[in-house]
């Protein structure tokens, strides 16, 4: 038997209770405790696996004998907790993003990177596998040199005001894990970009957020690509993306699940992705299967810190372009005079 | 530490691997015991697990924290390890089918009535999501009243010719799934006609069998209904259910692998599922779930021995038919 790396889970609302149920699922061991300030909470979880629950993170980080910690709490703990596990020498998975603005991010990256402890950011799309098999796809050329992304990302409901109001804006929230998908897919960066965005209901013309969004980018290659951002598509979940090369198309998601389908009324019928969960759920459980792996055998982790911050960036930016309705380069890919309108 | 029902997996070639590992997964169960004829293969899974290990199945059954077996070992031994679960009052889960004999299965469900063992059968396809949804609809009078069933299972090469010469034939193995389908999504079924052939691979003759078979059936409350079974399509593993309604269609069809197409050279592109692991990972979960929560809830298991029995009559017709080239009745139980 393989010796299990004890792992802590910090934070246990409805990420966090799954990631819990993930390492626990790894193997006998594997989740060393678990910490919610909510002490009901943190109870519930530490009994339903047997192990010890703390309501203070530090706390738990010293007397569980963890060796690695998964933190789920909400954003802005994230500094906090990421720096006390990397003083301690703990193994990190964190949620993305890694702080609630890029600044912060950035401090904290750097701290991570200097500290030298392995690091992995949560940006699930990484471990889809379809997502994984179409990476593969491109990068060997089955549908030549890629020229266009197109992706789609549609949430069944808007999170509740209280959330949106303090969440970043679609673009930080949402749109991070297509910026990083995007790199991902392309293997390449993004070097320009413009966005718009549509206040879908009043409470997004309140809290000067939007309910549908729209990026348009440029690749350093010259490759084109957008991204679609929506926080309430009334059917169900969205998530597809598109990328046309010299030799075909590649599409990933559209379809629908679990093969089955109905016919009535003329139309051919298949149910949608119900929600994040319902269509990534492998993805999650793999991403936390590779950081325990990683630990336990010393490998790199990925994404990493600096993937985090490159697509915070490009958060920040499209923020920003949504409200001049400009294109704008990206620092750190190409010069600024040849990143124009095109 | 956890509370947990103790269960012992009998037999752990590939599906009883997987069945240890959703076991030794899953909150509501400890994975206590496995045992296996190769005592190596017995030590590699009951180590991954921390699980006893055995080499005789019947020594795992009489393990003092042993509630619950698992079987998963060869047909030819499900009776007796059921008949020594019974004796121990273990509650069961067995793999498919009871038995390849029909009286034998019978009055191996008689006994599982008489003690009032709890018992499941492994049809897994009834805990699928997509067979799952497509039996809801269906209940919800979605389609209206039932007309027709069009099912087809394809293997995408035969087995080892060694569990050929001891499956009990294509009927009794594979098309067995489709024969629960079938009273599962429709009713019971009260006639048969098969036809078979042997095309690619000759050794399915020695024993009888046939590597491709299409079955008529017709249901007791008139409905009609056609099966297809194959053992090499030569592509793929492919799974195919629709009933057909008075008012539209539901279609349990070949389930993409990935949510993921390519389009080049004139051909949309779909990945296709390898084999039955991995179509069916999710309904081999779900089943064993329902098996603990049944049991800690004190609820009727389903499927249970008698729908085991009665998918086996049907297949036990099939075979008739195909032997003597008529139109069989299924006996009613």
């Amino acid at each position: 038997m393989t010796e299990p790396v004890g792992c802590l889970v910090v934070g246990l609302g409805r990420m966090g209770a799954r990631h819990a149920q993930t390492v626990a699922r790894s193997g006998q061991g594997a989740l060393a405790a678990v910490a919610d300030p909510n002490a009901r909470r943190a109870a519930e979880v530490g009994e339903r696996y047997g192990v010890a629950h703390y309501t203070d993170a530090e706390e738990a980080m010293d007397r569980s004998g963890a060796r690695a910690v998964v933190i789920a709490a909400s954003t802005d703990q994230h500094p906090a907790l990421v720096r006390a596990a990397i003083q301690r020498g703990l193994a990190v998975f964190c949620e993305k993003p890694l702080a609630l603005d890029l600044e912060a991010s950035r401090r904290l990256a750097a701290d991570v990177e200097r500290s030298g402890v392995p690091f992995q950011l949560g940006l699930v799309r990484r471990y889809d596998p379809a997502y994984v098999e179409a990476r593969e796809r491109l990068a060997r050329g089955d549908i030549g040199r890629p020229l266009m992304y197109r992706a789609v990302d549609r949430d069944p409901a808007p999170p509740p005001r209280s959330f949106l109001a303090e969440s970043g804006g679609i673009f930080r929230d949402m749109g991070v894990h297509d910026f990083d998908a995007a790199s991902f897919l392309m293997g390449e960066e993004v070097c320009a970009l413009t966005a718009a965005g549509l206040a879908t209901d009043p409470v997004f013309q309140e809290i000067g957020d939007f309910g549908e969004a729209h990026v348009a980018m440029r690749f350093a290659s010259g490759a084109l690509g957008s991204i679609v951002l929506g926080r309430g598509a009334a059917y169900g979940f969205d998530l597809r993306v598109e990328v046309m090369g010299e030799t075909g198309v590649l599409t990933v998601g559209g379809a629908g699940r679990h093969g089955f389908v109905a016919l009535a009324e003329g139309e051919r019928r298949a149910p949608a992705y119900v929600d994040y969960w319902d269509r990534l759920e492998e993805g999650f459980r793999r991403e936390i299967a590779a950081f325990l792996d990683g630990v336990r055998r010393g490998a790199p982790l990925t994404p990493g810190a600096a993937e985090g911050v490159r697509a915070s960036t490009l958060a920040e930016l499209a923020t920003e372009a949504a409200r001049s309705g400009q294109w704008i380069a990206c620092p750190g890919a190409l010069p600024r005079d040849s990143a124009g309108a095109g | 530490m956890p509370q947990g029902i103790g269960v012992a997996v009998l037999g752990v070639g590939k599906l009883g691997a997987i069945h240890a590992e959703h076991l030794a997964q899953t909150p509501g169960a400890r994975l206590v015991a496995v045992a296996d004829p190769i005592l190596e293969r017995a030590r590699e899974i009951g180590g991954r697990w921390g699980a006893k290990v055995f080499q005789d199945p019947f020594e795992a059954v009489r393990a003092p924290d042993v509630e619950a077996v698992v079987i998963v070992s060869a047909t030819d031994t499900h009776a007796a390890l059921i008949g020594a679960a019974v004796a121990e009052r273990r509650a069961v889960f067995c793999e498919k089918p009871l038995s390849l004999d029909l009286a034998e299965a019978e009055a191996v469900a008689a006994q599982v009535r008489r003690a009032g063992v709890p018992l499941q059968i492994g049809f897994m396809r009834r805990y699928d999501p997509g067979y799952r949804q497509l039996y809801e609809r269906l209940r919800a009078g979605e389609i209206g009243e039932v007309v027709a069933l069009r099912s087809i299972s394809r293997d995408p090469a035969p087995p080892p010719e060694a569990y050929v010469a001891v499956s009990g034939g294509i009927f009794r193995d594979q098309l067995i799934h489709d024969f629960d389908l079938a009273r599962f999504l429709v009713g019971e079924v009260r006639e048969v006609f098969a036809v078979g052939t042997v095309r690619a691979h000759p050794f399915f003759r020695k024993y009888g069998d046939v590597e491709e078979a299409m079955v008529t059936l017709r249901f007791a409350g008139g409905e009609i209904g056609q099966l297809e079974g194959t053992r090499a399509s030569g592509y793929g593993y492919d799974i195919d259910t629709e009933v057909l309604g008075t008012r539209g269609a539901l279609r349990v069809q070949e389930l993409e692998a990935l949510p993921l197409t390519v389009r080049t050279q004139g051909y949309v592109r779909q990945p296709t599922m390898p084999g039955w692991i991995e179509r069916f990972d999710a309904a081999y979960r779900l089943e064993l779930e329902a098996f603990l929560d049944g049991l800690r809830r004190g609820a009727a298991l389903t499927p249970d021995a008698e729908d085991g029995v009665a998918a086996l009559r049907v297949a036990e017709a099939a075979a008739h038919s195909l032997q003597r080239g008529v139109s069989v009745g299924v006996a009613a139980s």
